[in-house]
């Protein structure tokens, strides 16, 4: 504990005595501590929000000359407002390539900028590794490049691997990569096994990491052993009052923007275990979960009643919520090519997912169904749905 | 583009592209890798930052298949400022990087500009300067937009970083460009351009007639 606290402060010290900076002296203006002293001196510091960073321009939230600055990247934007920029100046060595249990020959990067990829590759000792950038608007022509830089490591989300996978498999490349790291996303069990029989050498791996942070909060190295992230060195953990977790860099010495209890709007749950911090995801609070009577629809919910529904559907899904006049649900699923599914059918399915469908630990929709909280669900099977290299959303309110 | 080049790039073996930055040795068919040393210099953008006396940042907005952030951040590191991809045809994205700090150079496609400096109507503060980057000189003869509102730099590329021809500066509304050859690779002869281009440890010499005139009195050239 006095080591946490100690790192906390270092922290905690390393903005608020900054020279270049008064972003978080502003922020705690009305909380001032001269140090942390214990876990509730930091509890009481207000959370930082995406939004505050978004209201103050970037270069009055730099901890370092603004000639350190080496790359400057944007938030995709996906969780609605304006993308925000943040200044990275610094690379981390290890964790990005998580999943590999030896240096691989090629990564092929879907994020930027590659050359970060290639310094902490050669930071980690990986020196004849090279990086190669995916390019998700010419799917093809980065399988073409794959073959011919010799690509075994692939590092993307999963909505980019689902569009890539068809173009590798069109160059019969697939089982030539050995390693998958993931992030971005959470991943399905439906989608699992569909990686795993596409790819069928590879080990996969999660990163959670943020564009936000300079490096990776959480690492899951193999998903078949263990589904949980791990938090890296770089990082504290919490989960505030409302399921969300926050991040707070560790050892900022030169971190040109530190970040101190930062919500990320992940809904989150953190375990500790001989000192160290696990974290599982269960999805974005403003994208990932409907607050309903009675409890929440989440999208590992709707995923888990979805799996292994029926043979002829696949697990994409978009679930629209409507709250008046009572609580409706239609649930569209894509279904396989040259499938189909007749009314009988489509009834009972749609019975299943309401039985199969928790809004709490203890109730399902079904139970809101026979308490006559909710609208019975609306099915219906769709030939397609849209598809998106980005984040993708699946839950939807009208 | 030259398809001697792409031969002698699809011979090379993985381990010999090791430790390189690589880029397609042909932007249109991707089937080899032409390697540049960690240590290579986009020469004409470090003097074309320099002659216009940009301070701000360099934004990348090629295709990203075309494998040239690294090559940029070479020349971003070296002159201290912060590189930004913007990846085609999403421009969208250079309005909220150009608002949290100054760009001055964007680098773009020749297929793609058009669309670009449509989009610079939106910023405050264009771009001093915009590379645009042929990589077949038909487009180079064809596409040539104005601007008033940034310096249009054309660049014919061997490939993705290796410049052959650059349009001199400041000549965007010129009717005719002119271009210096880049003479660290190139030599012209009589309606002929011989180049020799580093390849790994060798070198490969390709010598091929090329539509450009010498400007009298002059080390330019028109196409």
């Amino acid at each position: 504990m006095k080591d946490l606290l100690s790192s906390l402060n270092d922290s905690y010290e390393y903005v608020m005595h900054s020279t270049h900076s008064n972003f978080y002296r502003e922020l705690y203006q009305d909380t001032p501590l001269p140090h942390i002293t214990s876990l509730q001196d930091w509890r009481a510091l207000p959370e930082l929000t995406k939004e505050h960073i978004g209201s103050v321009p970037l270069t009055q939230r730099l901890f370092t000359p603004v000639s350190t600055v080496r790359h400057i990247r944007l938030t995709s934007g996906t969780s609605g407002g304006r993308p925000i920029a943040f200044p990275r100046n610094r690379i981390s060595p290890i964790d990005a390539y998580i999943s590999c249990t030896s240096a691989p020959q090629c990564s092929l990067w879907f994020f930027n900028p590659t050359y970060n990829f290639t310094l902490a590759l050669q930071q980690a000792g990986f020196v004849n590794t090279r990086v190669i950038a995916g390019d998700v608007q010419n799917l093809a022509a980065t399988a073409r490049l794959s073959i011919a830089a010799s690509v075994d490591h692939i590092s993307c989300t999963v909505s980019q691997l689902q569009a890539l996978l068809p173009y590798l498999q069109a160059v019969n490349y697939t089982a030539n990569i050995t390693h998958i790291d993931l992030s971005g996303e959470r991943l399905s069990l439906a989608q699992k096994e569909y990686f795993y029989s596409s790819f069928p050498n590879a080990r996969i791996g999660m990163l959670y990491g943020l564009t936000e942070t300079q490096s990776m909060p959480g690492v899951c190295p193999d998903i078949r052993q263990d589904t949980r992230y791990r938090a890296t060195n770089d990082f504290y953990l919490e989960i505030n009052s409302t399921g969300e977790l926050l991040v707070t860099h560790l050892h900022t010495a030169h971190n040109c923007f530190p970040l101190i209890r930062y919500n990320t709007r992940d809904t989150a749950e953190i375990v500790e275990k001989n000192g160290q911090q696990y974290f599982t995801i269960f999805g974005r609070s403003n994208l990932d979960m409907i607050k309903i009577p009675g409890g929440a629809i989440m999208t590992p919910q709707v995923e888990a009643a979805l799996y292994r529904l029926h043979p002829h559907l696949t697990t994409e899904f978009e679930l629209h919520y409507s709250a008046t006049p009572k609580p409706t649900v239609e649930i569209k699923i894509q279904k396989k090519p040259t499938t189909s599914c007749d009314a009988t059918t489509i009834n009972t399915l749609r019975d299943t997912i309401a039985k199969k469908l928790k809004v709490s630990p203890s109730y399902t929709y079904d139970n809101g169904i026979v308490d006559t909280i909710y609208n019975p669900i609306t099915l219906t099977l769709v030939d397609s749905l849209p598809q998106t290299t980005a984040k993708k959303v699946r839950l939807f309110v009208h | 583009m030259f398809p001697t080049l792409t031969t002698a790039c699809a011979a090379l073996s993985p381990t010999q592209l090791a430790e390189k930055y690589v880029v397609p040795a042909d932007v249109h068919t991707q089937i080899a890798l032409y390697p540049f040393a960690q240590e290579y210099q986009w020469q004409s953008l470090h003097t074309i930052y320099q002659t216009h006396h940009c301070q701000g940042a360099i934004a990348l907005a090629t295709p990203r298949y075309w494998q040239l952030d690294p090559i940029v951040h070479t020349i971003t590191t070296s002159v201290s400022v912060p590189d930004m991809v913007i990846a085609p045809p999403n421009f969208d994205t250079l309005l909220p990087l150009s608002e949290a700090f100054v760009i001055d150079v964007v680098i773009v496609a020749a297929s793609d500009v058009l669309e670009l400096l449509g989009r610079y109507q939106k910023l405050t503060t264009p771009p001093k300067v915009t590379i645009v980057i042929h990589t077949e000189l038909e487009s180079l003869t064809i596409m040539r937009p104005t601007s008033t509102r940034t310096t249009l730099i054309h660049e014919l590329h061997i490939v993705p970083g290796l410049p052959l021809l650059t349009s001199t500066y400041g000549t965007d509304t010129t009717p005719e460009l002119h271009f210096e050859l880049n003479n660290t690779i190139a030599a012209y002869n009589d309606g002929n351009v011989t180049m020799v281009l580093p390849l790994l440890d060798a070198s490969l010499q390709i010598t091929q007639p090329l539509p450009i005139t010498p400007v009298a009195n002059s080390s330019q050239f028109t196409i």
